[in-house]
């Protein structure tokens, strides 16, 4: 049965898709070759569009690949099964967590953690920069002064905008994200620059 | 209307689906992207967690296999209000890729390759970026206020932007380091107890 097939291949890449976005899609791309035969221009539009989309890259391509091979069925089939690892071990977790709260040991796990969590999230703004910000592909710039010469310079400056507005104005996300989605209309679009 | 709107309002579990609803509607670029419009709905709109409590769920989130965002999701739902909060939650997270996904594969012809969609991507791109820096800078405040703190903290940037391991790497590193380092202060303030109590039990020898 497709359903159960679509579930049960995106549960398991729900488990294994550690870390997310970028890092599932080749994965799903073996996955369902196993039992559908899908031609590779069908996936590079997956990958466009599950980036092209808001939410979460996971859930956009498993409705994709669900919808493609069996229709809204096929899509809530497959996007329940990468959902239900994540809800299943975290439900756990948490459940976990606040039973042992004062625990010397998890309490001590946590400021360890923490510091972390911020030099990741740092990391995480290097990363989507170079795909929005840059020119050309970060591979290919082999020094500091290449790299200053790819920085596109209109969206640099928007993102340079919206982090003074969110910290000094504290304007509040969605409304940077319209507002420079909007403004990328005409700014980005080739329509003016 | 006006009753669905006050249902909304007030019931928890719509809330935790509307919230994480337009989480999933305004997130683009997954996982980390969403951080900052987190915690604009968690601890700004809603008050659900403190901004030491959503340190918590992020690292969480990361540290656990899974769709980070649908890891955020039922985390913050779970921590409020249990498993039928975790599904409201997640739900509302999943909802609108579902929606949209389908649309788009209708209607593919006439978005790809569009310059003005394009344009808005960009821009959006552009200010997720500038949000996500506002977000480290924020919880940096917040979090590193030890020399402890600031050499975990810029030692996991490295590791992971410059030389590129993967982040669950940096958060498992985190948690044997903090344990390591918590074990060691509390023997450390031990040992110091047991010194001032000989001390002080010598002085009432002497």
């Amino acid at each position: 049965m497709i359903y159960l097939q679509l579930y049960l291949t995106f549960f398991k890449i729900g488990i294994l898709g550690f870390g997310g976005g970028m890092a599932i899609l080749p994965l799903i791309y073996q996955s369902v070759l196993e039992f559908t035969d899908m031609n590779p221009e069908t996936f590079t539009n997956l990958f466009a569009i599950s980036q092209a989309t808001p939410g979460p890259m996971a859930v956009n391509a498993a409705t994709f690949v669900g919808f493609q091979v069996a229709g809204v069925g096929g899509a809530a089939a497959a996007t329940l099964g990468v959902a239900c690892p994540s809800f299943i071990l975290v439900a756990l977790v948490v459940k976990f967590i606040s039973k042992y709260h004062d625990n010397k040991l998890i309490e001590g796990a946590f400021t360890g953690i923490r510091p972390a969590t911020v030099g990741m999230i740092g990391a995480a703004a290097i990363f989507i920069g170079q795909t929005s910000l840059l020119k050309v592909d970060v591979s290919e710039i082999t020094s500091l002064a290449e790299g200053l010469e790819a920085i596109d310079a209109v969206p640099a400056l928007m993102t340079v905008v919206t982090f003074v507005l969110a910290y000094k104005f504290k304007v509040g996300s969605i409304k940077l994200i319209l507002i420079m989605g909007g403004l990328g209309i005409f700014l980005c679009s080739g329509m003016i620059f | 209307m006006g009753k669905i709107k006050e249902f909304f309002q007030n019931n928890i579990y719509a809330q935790l689906f509307t919230a994480f609803f337009k989480l999933g509607l305004f997130t683009f670029g997954g996982g980390m992207a969403m951080v900052p419009l987190l915690q604009d709905k968690v601890c700004k709109e809603y008050g659900w967690m403190t901004e030491d409590e959503v340190v918590d769920c992020l690292a969480v989130s990361q540290g656990l296999p899974g769709v980070i965002a649908i890891n955020m999701a039922t985390y913050t739902g779970y921590y409020k209000k249990g498993l039928k909060g975790a599904l409201a939650a997640s739900f509302g997270m999943i909802l609108p890729s579902f929606i949209i996904i389908i649309l788009v594969v209708c209607f593919l012809e006439e978005v790809s390759g569009n310059p003005y969609v394009d344009g808005a991507l960009t821009g959006i791109k552009a200010a997720a970026t500038g949000l996500i820096a506002y977000a480290a800078v924020k919880l940096g405040k917040q979090v590193l206020k030890t020399t402890f703190a600031w050499i975990v903290g810029i030692a996991s940037f490295i590791i992971i932007a410059v030389i590129g391991v993967d982040a669950v790497w940096v958060i498992l590193g985190g948690i044997v380091i903090g344990i390591g380092y918590s074990c060691t202060k509390m023997k450390k303030q031990k040992q110091a107890e047991n010194k001032a109590e000989e001390e002080g039990a010598g002085g009432k020898l002497s």
